[in-house]
């Protein structure tokens, strides 16, 4: 008999929690009826659960938001890529690009070749000291730029491998892998793909997760003087040594090429290991023209074609931004990985009480990218209901 | 039903947007998303943390520890799980660890009354006391007292099983993956912690029927 009532006892719980099918449940309380100690028992355990049920809910502090999100933008734990800063980078990357084409239009010539890359790290330094040394994206794409067809943007789409390099990524790892990539003016490449000029600057990723990378770049058609059937050769440097004169011949400032259509280039390089991603962009370049990756013409990218002009600008909290598109951006703005924040979030709420500034920032628009404290936030709408 | 009215099987259908469309968004970058699950989710993790520790202040950080460990591994969360589940694995490692580390039982919670009317928000109050007289008050918190010593009395394994299962109303198949055990295993936790909780009340006088 103890036994069988050690045994129903055993069921206590799974009958109180609503855990035994309609079956055990009727032969359970057929059981215990019968029974007054365990009827008493389970009665007992009954007001148990009741006596802990009758105590309140403990709500979450309201701090516990605020902790979890300002650890957050403290420790800057990001996972995602930053997808809406390419967009951001047009006018700035456009501007350095029409620096140099404009640059190398003038004063020298080279001919397409699809299958070779090339560096051109001495153009690097110009455009980005023409960054770094104020030279506003806006101008410099209003001045320089004589027209779109000048200077193309593209998004170079390059998921990292997680093994390591192969016999198929000669370059090696050269560079060790870092906590952070380079800032975008850091490196400038100049890579020959596909028949398009291409410079290309990494703008943001994710330590955490190198599998998200972005790269931008921008192109140039190939020059309209160049034909197919010349070899690729070295974008020379700005005093050609007389070895390469040969191939390349310096000549009076050609005229201005012809207006082409904007061409949107994707490169999918899908080669890239860890080493070879957290490397400045010069190496990331090396590494894909090496295999010989190509670029390749997408026309169903994102449309990059165009150098968002700047269309007003105005101070707030002490900061010059200029309204490009639809974004009003601090101007010193240089690819900075940046956290968003929607208007109808805690976020942006605790963003304001940690900086008062924000507020007046805010009020330029919607959209807008700025930097208080150490970083940089894109502001955008609140979520639409 | 919850104590937040919630049904715990249901809330992932029940809520729009579903756990699975915020997982997505997160994933994608949005940060709203990630705070939306944290605010559907905040008050049921740091109620368990809080009646499974018994001091808001080591509940409110293990809680915060959850939340930021949760945003990491957002990515690698597969979506065999649901949300809540994996959340409270989570949070049962982390409490388990915080325990072991203060090289204690649990609670050392104020249990006068002043001292929780004071600590609001977050803390612990019957629900019935709406209206109460001085003396009221002074049974509610005798009452309160011996419910807290008993919870504090049993063995670690036992109150997380019975915190989570009056708590949060997790059926025992969510509870065994989040505390990553068989479910017959629960089913025995759950019968020793309310035979142990039977027998401790009954000596405080607490359960006269």
């Amino acid at each position: 008999m103890s036994d069988e009532r050690e045994e129903i006892r055993e069921l206590f719980s799974a009958y109180l929690d609503g855990e035994l099918d309609a079956e055990a449940r009727a032969r359970f309380e057929e059981r215990v009826t019968a029974v007054p100690e365990l009827r008493e028992e389970l009665d007992a355990w009954r007001r148990v659960d009741g006596l802990y049920r009758g105590l309140a809910p403990v709500r979450a502090p309201e701090e516990l938001e605020a902790r979890v999100l300002d650890e957050l933008r403290g420790r800057r734990i990001r996972f995602r890529r930053p997808r809406v800063a390419p967009v951001r980078m047009w006018p700035m990357l456009a501007a350095a690009a029409c620096f140099l084409v404009v640059a190398g239009l003038m004063f020298f010539q080279f001919s397409p070749a699809p299958s070779r890359t090339h560096l051109a790290s001495d153009k690097a330094a110009p455009a980005a000291k023409a960054e770094k040394d104020g030279l506003a994206a806006s101008e410099g794409a209003s001045r320089a730029a004589p027209g779109p067809e000048a200077a193309y943007i593209v998004t170079l789409d390059m998921p990292v491998r997680e093994d390591s390099p192969t016999a198929e990524s000669p370059v090696p790892p050269a560079v060790k892998e870092a906590d952070a990539l380079p800032a975008p003016d850091a490196d400038s490449v100049r890579q020959r793909a596909g028949g398009h000029t291409l410079e290309g600057a990494v703008i943001g990723a994710v330590p955490e997760r190198r599998r998200d990378l972005d790269v931008i770049g921008y192109a140039t058609p190939p020059e309209p003087s160049s034909t197919a059937a010349e070899p690729a050769a070295p974008i020379p440097a700005p005093k050609p040594p007389p070895a390469a004169a040969e191939s390349v011949v310096p000549a009076p400032p050609p005229p201005p090429p012809a207006p082409q259509a904007a061409v949107p280039l994707r490169i999918r390089a899908g080669a890239l290991d860890r080493a070879e991603a957290s490397a400045p962009a010069a190496k990331m370049a090396e590494a894909l023209g090496a295999r010989g990756q190509e670029a390749v013409v997408d026309a169903e990218a994102p449309s990059l074609t165009a150098v968002a002009p700047e269309t007003a600008r105005q101070v707030a909290a002490g900061r010059v931004f200029g309204l490009f598109d639809d974004t009003w951006r601090q101007r010193e703005y240089a690819g900075e990985p940046f956290m968003q924040a929607r208007r109808d979030t805690t976020y942006y709420d605790a963003l304001k009480r940690e900086h008062a500034e924000v507020e007046e920032i805010a009020a330029l628009g919607p959209r807008v990218l700025f930097k208080v404290g150490e970083r940089w936030y894109l502001l955008l709408p609140a979520r639409a209901q | 039903m919850n104590e937040f009215g919630q049904s715990a099987e249901a809330l992932n259908d029940a809520i729009e947007p579903p756990d699975a469309a915020l997982v997505m968004a997160c994933r994608e970058g949005d940060d709203a998303a990630f705070e939306a699950l944290m605010r559907r989710y905040k008050d049921r993790v740091y109620n368990v943390l809080y009646r499974f520790l018994g001091h808001r202040e080591d509940a409110l950080d293990v809680a915060q520890e959850v939340f930021l460990r949760a945003y990491r591994g957002l990515p690698d969360f597969r979506g065999d799980a649901r949300v809540y589940t994996w959340l409270y694995r989570i949070a049962v490692n982390l409490a388990r660890n915080r325990v072991r580390d203060l090289g204690r039982k649990g609670r050392d919670r104020a249990t006068s009354l002043e001292g929780l009317d004071e600590a609001a928000p977050g803390v612990a109050r019957l629900a019935t006391a709406d209206r109460e007289t001085p003396r009221d008050r002074a049974q509610r918190g005798e009452l309160e007292a011996a419910l807290e010593a008993c919870l504090d009395d049993l063995p670690e394994t036992y109150r997380l099983a019975f915190v989570l299962r009056i708590y949060d109303a997790l059926s025992y198949e969510a509870m065994a993956d989040a505390l990553e055990c068989p479910a017959g295993t629960v089913k025995s936790r759950l019968n020793q912690a309310r035979r142990l909780l039977r027998a401790c009340l009954d000596k405080h006088g607490v359960l006269e029927p």
